[in-house]
């Protein structure tokens, strides 16, 4: 008996990989897909182009950019997270988002295939923080959502208050 | 849950948290685990400590000696992981405990006292000494509403 050619099965594709940055701010290490990162900047490099913006209301935007004719605020996320006092240097300008975030310093590039959900347990808005938690060999590390720091209420508040009057640095 | 009427006789995981001892129902626990590290990270909810990592799944950590004792555990301690209910599906959730937990089987647990707070389904009565069966839906809800918020934007 002759049988027809099977049809050779299809290998399993591995799993994507996603690149990601790992950063650290207060020796906590957070991480952000690479792919959400459009630039990754010095705070000395950036000192010309950042306008001071001080509203109390706002401890974590102590800065804005302007960047192809929009204001981006540059949030200092080791307060926004209320971490402890660290002396961020990078400034990471995100894509398609309206800020920037102030880290201490660039840990690694990593690639990731799996990205664990955020347990249920957690109920706050850490839910809109982060992505899910990235399991690498040295640990847990969060995985930020790049969109969801801060929500459009922030945004038109920051706004208003920017429009209010920003002191040029 | 409904373990008083449903099933007298069920088994009992009992708790030390502290001096203090507690049982849960046997069919919610999964393991006691000692010796994982806890990763904390920015969040904020209430007495959610963080998580630990036991057979690659990513298990919360939460704090129930506080509401229970009104003191939290000592450093050195073990987890004891449980199933939680989440809508339509399990989940593993861990709580710290001080690391004794024994196995009991065919013992009856009788209805809680008027005075007890919810998150108490009733007692076991071992040896004169009235153990608190806990409700773990209802305690973790009562934790939830009881605590300070961790970190916090």
């Amino acid at each position: 008996m002759i049988r027809a050619p099977q049809p050779k099965a299809k290998s399993a594709a591995p799993p994507r990989q996603e690149p990601v940055i790992v950063f650290v701010i207060a020796d906590t290490e957070l991480a952000i897909p690479a792919g959400a990162v459009h630039e990754i900047r010095s705070t000395d490099s950036l000192a010309g182009e950042a306008s001071v913006f001080d509203q109390p209301d706002f401890p974590w935007v102590r800065h804005t950019i302007e960047r192809s004719g929009a204001t981006q605020y540059v949030v200092s996320v080791g307060t926004f997270f209320g971490m402890p006092r660290s002396r961020p240097s990078l400034v990471l300008v995100l894509r398609g988002v309206r800020y920037a975030l102030l880290v201490d310093r660039i840990e690694r590039m990593d690639a990731l295939s799996t990205i664990y959900a955020l347990p249920s347990a957690f109920q706050g808005d850490e839910r809109r923080w982060y992505l899910g938690l990235a399991l690498f060999e040295e640990g847990v590390v969060p995985m930020l959502n790049p969109q969801g720091l801060l929500t459009r209420e922030h945004l038109e508040r920051l706004d208003a208050r920017h429009l209010a009057g920003a002191v040029p640095a | 849950m409904n373990t008083i009427t449903e099933s007298p006789e069920a088994s009992y995981v009992l708790l030390r948290l502290g001096e203090q001892r507690f049982a849960v129902p046997a069919e919610a626990v999964e393991e006691l685990a000692g010796g994982s590290r806890l990763y904390k990270l920015p969040h904020t909810t209430p007495n959610v400590e963080g998580v630990i990592v036991r057979r690659k799944r990513v298990v919360a950590v939460r704090d129930i000696a506080n509401l229970l004792t009104g003191r939290p555990l000592r450093m050195h301690r073990f987890y004891l992981i449980v199933r939680r209910r989440y809508g339509s599906f399990d989940e593993p959730e861990a709580f710290p405990v001080t690391g004794d937990c024994e196995l009991l089987s065919g013992v009856i647990a009788v209805p809680r006292g008027e005075q007890q707070p919810e998150y108490i389904a009733g007692n076991i009565d071992l040896a004169g000494e009235q153990v608190p069966l806990l409700d773990l839906e209802k305690l973790a809800t009562a934790v939830d509403a009881a605590g300070p918020a961790g970190r916090a934007a």
